[in-house]
């Protein structure tokens, strides 16, 4: 039976809107079921971890601070203030707070990647030192992730000696248990430290910056090395090392650089142990982009906390030459930063390239754009025999 | 839901402020632990793994400082989703398992109790029909009724469109509420036999 509502309006007519809301109700009600629906934790668990979290918390904010109250100066004397935090954290062992603050707070900035590792305290401290013939070598830092290995050390030469120059020649990193050899990628000598602590930049008595301690941060390929389901890794690093004295670098000409080197025979080895940080995003794909009648495909992209490497590979247009591809790599930030070189190989009858970015994209889940602007073939003729095939390869993901 | 403005600000203080980091932690660990528990099945294995995120939280707030544009919420089960992965690799697990207790309440509905579900026992029967779900759907549904989020922090978190996200959560919560009915009419057939 039909009713009249004040206004002429009808019952019936009314009806859908009622019944709108009624599903509406009826959906909110079932979204509230939904939530209600959630797991919960047994009680005593989140009290528990927040007494954790903050025992974590402390330690963590605590050695930072210590960090922090060495600044980095290239010139001038340290205040009073800072020395005497110098001497206190000497004291308590923490030798690598000179070398690692000072001088990574510079140069990370080269490194996106371990910047973002240093910085969110993911690496380990060593400090093992080992002297021979006058010169010491302290393994202070290593961080190692799926795709990386990065370890820095100081190198002091003999007190009262002023250095321009204090290396490394021989820097071999292998598995113990394995003996596999994990390949050097590259390195960076960082600057100086005098005996008092200071950091040393140019000297003005100098043209020749001097001092008697460099740190050296190397970074080897641990991405072919064949892991399993380590969680740490046991290393055995072997160090060769050489000082150039200021005295010889001054007299002796130039083209005799390496007779200037002088430093212990035989090589400073360590044996230690590091966490490994298996955080690591793969994706494997065939994406594909053709112009020019050639086509590219983007194999892999593999993010780890520090490094991000990104795999092509495709067929040479002409299997005379050594062929290299022109990338660019962006994403909604912008362009990733921190390329770091590119290893080619072979696969079958293609070619492939390695590209690494040495960049923190570990928490980035928005959209890649890879693209390739130009394909280049060099021959056997040097480097002006270049075969260049301009084009647009482009490949758009999202990396789960 | 808390002020952005007010939740920025908490950010802020949090990075060296222990009690303002445990004011952080509260606001999210409930929900941090439903939407791990969810996708792992294994009350302390979730617990570790809820743990480890907030670890990284520790490690990592600092950057975050750093990306304006970022919301918290997204950027904290981002965490939770690579914490997820990594525990799933570590164990040798492909796919996520079911613990024993939540088999047994996807019995079908003539095993039932014969009567009415308690509302701890619908939450159950409707937890178990949400790990049912194909893995997207789940996914989104978790993120967004146990989690909490929005569907632009979904978005963000899965790195897929806003719209992709509000029309599979349409259809997630429309097939569970089909289920749902369903599972209750075959309840009410078996009565009435």
């Amino acid at each position: 039976m039909r009713h009249n509502l004040p206004g002429g309006k009808s019952e019936m007519n009314e009806q859908p809107n009622h019944d709108s809301e009624q599903k509406m109700q009826t959906m909110t009600d079932f979204e509230t079921k939904l939530r209600a629906s959630a797991p919960e934790p047994r009680e005593g668990f989140e009290a528990e971890l927040a007494q954790h979290l903050r025992q974590e918390f402390v330690q963590r904010r605590q050695a930072r601070q210590v960090l922090r109250a060495i600044p980095s100066r290239r010139y001038g004397r340290l205040s009073a203030r800072v020395a005497v935090a110098l001497i206190a954290v000497l004291t308590i062992g923490i030798g690598v707070v000179i070398a690692m603050n000072t001088i990574f707070q510079q140069f990370v900035d080269y490194d996106a990647g371990l910047k973002a590792i240093y910085e969110q305290g993911l690496g380990h401290e060593i400090g093992i030192s080992q002297t021979h013939d006058g010169y010491t070598v302290t393994l202070e830092w290593a961080y190692a992730d799926g795709n990386r290995l990065t370890l820095a050390y100081v190198i002091q030469g003999h007190s009262e000696v002023q250095y321009t120059n204090l290396s490394s020649d021989r820097y071999t990193l292998v598995l113990r248990d394995t003996g596999a050899e994990i390949p050097f990628m590259q390195g960076m000598t960082g600057a100086w430290i005098d005996n008092s602590g200071e950091f040393v930049g140019l000297n003005p008595d100098h043209e020749i910056p001097t001092g008697d301690r460099s740190l050296l941060v190397l970074t080897y390929d641990l991405s072919g090395i064949e892991t399993g389901d380590r969680t740490t890794l046991d290393l055995h690093l072997e160090v060769g090392v050489y000082g150039i004295t200021l005295q010889r670098r001054t007299q002796m000409p130039i083209e005799q650089f390496n007779e200037m080197k002088e430093g212990p025979e035989g090589f400073f080895a360590f044996d230690f142990s590091i966490d490994l940080t298996t955080e690591r995003r793969v994706f494997d794909t065939q994406l594909a982009a053709t112009d020019q009648d050639i086509t590219l495909r983007l194999r892999e992209v593999n993010i780890a906390p520090s490094q991000t490497r990104v795999v092509i590979c495709f067929a040479p247009p002409d299997p005379a030459r050594q062929w290299t591809a022109i990338p660019s790599l962006t994403t909604t930030q912008g362009e990733v930063s921190g390329g770091g070189g590119v290893r080619p190989f072979m696969d079958g009858d293609e070619t492939c390239q390695d590209y690494t970015y040495f960049a923190g994209m570990f928490d980035y889940t928005g959209e890649w754009r890879l693209e390739i602007s130009e394909l280049v073939g060099f021959g056997s003729g040097g480097g002006s025999d270049q075969q260049r095939i301009p084009g647009s390869w482009v490949f758009e993901f999202v990396v789960p | 839901m808390h002020d952005p403005v007010d939740e920025q600000a908490l950010i802020q203080r949090a990075i060296d402020d222990p009690d303002a980091f445990q004011e952080l932690y509260t606001r999210y660990v409930r929900r941090v632990y439903s939407y791990v528990a969810s996708r792992i099945g294994h009350r302390q294995d979730a617990e570790d793994v809820v743990s480890e995120v907030f670890l990284r939280v520790i490690k990592n707030l600092d950057q975050l400082r750093q990306r304006q544009q970022t919301s918290f919420a997204a950027w904290l089960f981002v965490i939770a989703r690579h914490a997820i992965a990594d525990h799933y690799r570590k164990n040798g697990h492909s796919e996520e398992y079911i613990s024993l207790d939540v088999a047994e309440l996807c019995a079908p509905a003539e095993k039932q109790p014969d009567h009415l579900l308690s509302h701890n026992e619908e939450s159950a029967y409707l937890y178990s029909l949400i790990l049912t779900l194909p893995e997207r759907k789940r996914e989104i549904i978790t993120l967004r009724f146990y989690g909490g989020l929005r569907n632009q922090e979904i978005a963000k978190v899965l790195g897929i469109g806003e719209k992709t996200v509000s029309a599979y959560l349409s259809r997630a919560v429309n097939d569970l509420q089909e289920k749902c009915h369903a599972a209750q009419s075959a309840r009410g057939q078996i009565r009435d036999e």
